[in-house]
């Protein structure tokens, strides 16, 4: 199947989870798409079972984590998730203790971390190529 | 168990709030706490800058009238405070049951995550032949509690999780934070200081708007309009990054001013490259109201009734004719500058859309006019945060008018309540979406600017 892999990184289709937060990190992911010409053919899914990619924008809280766990589920093999931003990766400024704040990777298994708030477009996209390429390469 | 109200109690509540809504009252925000047993409430009214609040005690696990039959404004900030305290809030209106209806109609359940819904809200809808005939929404995936984790932190703690808040709107709610705590503890701030936080302040309603208008073009599926939206906002970021590294304006405010000055040289190259989207924006707009498929498409939904429209704030009264100049309740010196505030005549999607381009060059023709008179002198004067005491500051937002209340002792924030334009907003959305076909759903959201990431915080 490795010619299956080769085009699925070629055309990534990514589902954005904009989690509790300022939504900047999506805002910024969707620019990087409309603006940036080398975006080496990732699009948008709103169908999970469509996506190869699952984006986690902002802090998670208790509600958006039953969601977020059943859309990861329902994204078939390989899939790759990526942390983008500040609170997705640590929580940023609001978690404290007893917040019911979630960082990314206590509730999904994270493969990239974008760090910064807000983190640059091209960063974002070059995350999200080679999070696929090491996801289908280690399948 | 719940346990009811006394009917008199109930009357007795109710009669208060039909007493200040018969003179003109407004519901600024609900506050709550909750203490030895019980749910404390303080509806807070107003009417021309004055301020009147009804208190009411109530024993936890009660039920009390909704004030929603008075000031239908409060369904959400009703919402919002019995998801957080033991109280629950009856209307006479009965709730509708979504299992048992299935079988005349069609049930469907949207969200909370799409790429069509900025933020996330999660609806539930029964349709018959793709029309919503009753709608439900649910919040709370964007709940951070922003509120509680600014008690008893330090002001710029608390500043930088404000400014966090929201991307569109987190200038606004810092800026409006400031001027509560400069207030409480007698800051005088600098003049050219008020006229460079004017200055960021349209800057970010500019990126808000822009970003409004970017999601509308998704909606509409015009992609090339989206392109050359996001170019402008490409556009902003590059003027923005003569003033600071983060294109949200963060960390440019704190207490008594601004933390760095600009030069009045910055200032022109910002207001040059900024004043390059006129020509762009004025063209857009134009073809857009030229477009017969856009016009018809987007008239036809999202109509809001005048009397509905009259307790809205920002752009969905504006353009019912209700002209709303939030700008004047602001203590920037946005008085001294000439301009007119947008309005049109039936609010509409359309309507809406336009206003948002009217808005964006509102706010460009406001910083070219507040940078000509730019005066020269400190942009700071702190001088300690020793005072004690709590106020209520009333600010523009991108979308509409935004109120906060804020509580301080000697640099310590120990109250803070925020009511953003959604939190108004947003508790119409149930009744305007009966009527109004699935697939025109995600334009009508569009088209209400609505900002849940500052209204759930």
């Amino acid at each position: 199947m490795k010619w299956l892999n080769k085009i699925r990184i070629r055309s990534i289709s990514v589902y954005v989870v904009q989690a509790g937060g300022c939504r900047d990190c999506a805002l910024q992911f969707s620019m990087a798409l409309s603006v940036n010409s080398k975006k080496k053919g990732i699009t948008v899914t709103g169908n999970p079972k469509h996506a190869d990619c699952l984006l986690v924008c902002g802090c998670i809280n208790e509600k958006s984590k039953e969601k977020i766990i059943e859309i990861y589920d329902k994204i078939p093999y390989p899939k790759a998730v990526i942390a983008v931003g500040a609170c997705a990766c640590s929580g940023s400024l609001f978690r404290r203790e007893n917040s019911q704040l979630y960082a990314a990777e206590e509730v999904l298994p994270v493969n990239s971390w974008i760090r910064g708030c807000t983190p640059g477009q091209a960063e974002i996209l070059e995350a999200i190529v080679r999070a696929m390429e090491m996801v289908k390469e280690t399948d | 168990m719940l346990r009811a109200w006394s009917e008199k109690q109930s009357r007795s509540l109710i009669g208060k709030w039909f007493g200040y809504k018969s003179q003109d009252y407004r519901l600024l925000f609900i506050k709550a706490s909750c203490e030895d047993g019980f749910v404390k409430l303080e509806y807070i009214l107003e009417k021309n800058g004055y301020i009147e609040s009804v208190d009411v005690d109530i024993p936890e696990n009660s039920t009390i009238p909704s004030v929603v039959q008075v000031f239908p404004e409060g369904a959400q900030m009703q919402r919002e405070i019995a998801d957080t305290y033991p109280v629950r809030f009856v209307s006479k209106e009965e709730e509708t049951d979504f299992e048992k209806e299935q079988n005349d109609f069609l049930l469907v359940e949207w969200g909370p995550f799409h790429p069509l819904l900025q933020e996330p809200v999660f609806f539930r809808f029964l349709a018959k032949d793709d029309v919503i005939k009753k709608a439900y929404t649910e919040t709370g995936y964007n709940h951070r509690g922003v509120e509680v984790l600014c008690i008893g932190e330090k002001i710029p703690h608390a500043l930088d999780m404000l400014e966090r808040i929201s991307s569109v709107n987190g200038f606004s709610v810092g800026l409006a934070f400031l001027l509560a705590v400069e207030k409480i503890n007698h800051i005088i701030v600098p003049d050219k200081a008020n006229y460079l936080r004017l200055v960021l302040n349209e800057m970010s309603f500019l990126r808000a708007n822009l970003y409004s208008l970017s999601h509308i073009t998704k909606c509409l599926g015009l992609l090339s309009d989206n392109s050359a939206i996001f170019k402008l906002i490409s556009l902003f970021n590059e003027a923005a990054s003569l003033i600071s590294d983060d294109s949200q304006l963060k960390g440019i405010l704190v207490p008594g001013g601004v933390k760095y000055d600009i030069e009045n040289e910055t200032l022109l190259q910002v207001n040059a490259i900024l004043q390059d989207m006129v020509h762009e924006l004025t063209s857009i707009r134009n073809r857009w109201n030229s477009t017969r498929f856009i016009t018809e498409r987007m008239s036809n939904i999202g109509k809001i009734d005048k009397s509905i429209a009259r307790v809205m704030t920002g752009r969905a009264a504006r353009s019912a004719g209700i002209a709303e100049d939030t700008r004047k309740l602001s203590s920037l010196p946005y008085h001294v500058l000439s301009y007119k505030i947008p309005v049109a005549d039936e609010s509409n999607c359309f309507t809406r859309t336009m206003l948002m381009f009217d808005d964006s060059l509102l706010s460009l023709s406001l910083i070219e006019q507040a940078i000509e008179i730019m005066p020269r002198g400190d942009v700071n004067a702190f001088s300690g945060l020793k005072h004690k005491g709590e106020t209520i500051i009333r600010e523009p937002e991108a979308f509409g008018e935004l109120a906060i209340c804020v509580g301080v002792d000697e640099g310590i924030v120990s109250n803070i309540k925020i009511r953003n334009s959604s939190s108004l907003n947003f508790s119409f959305l149930d009744n305007l979406m009966i009527g109004t076909d699935l697939n025109e759903l995600p334009l009508l959201i569009a088209s209400l600017d609505l900002d849940l990431s500052a209204m759930e915080k």
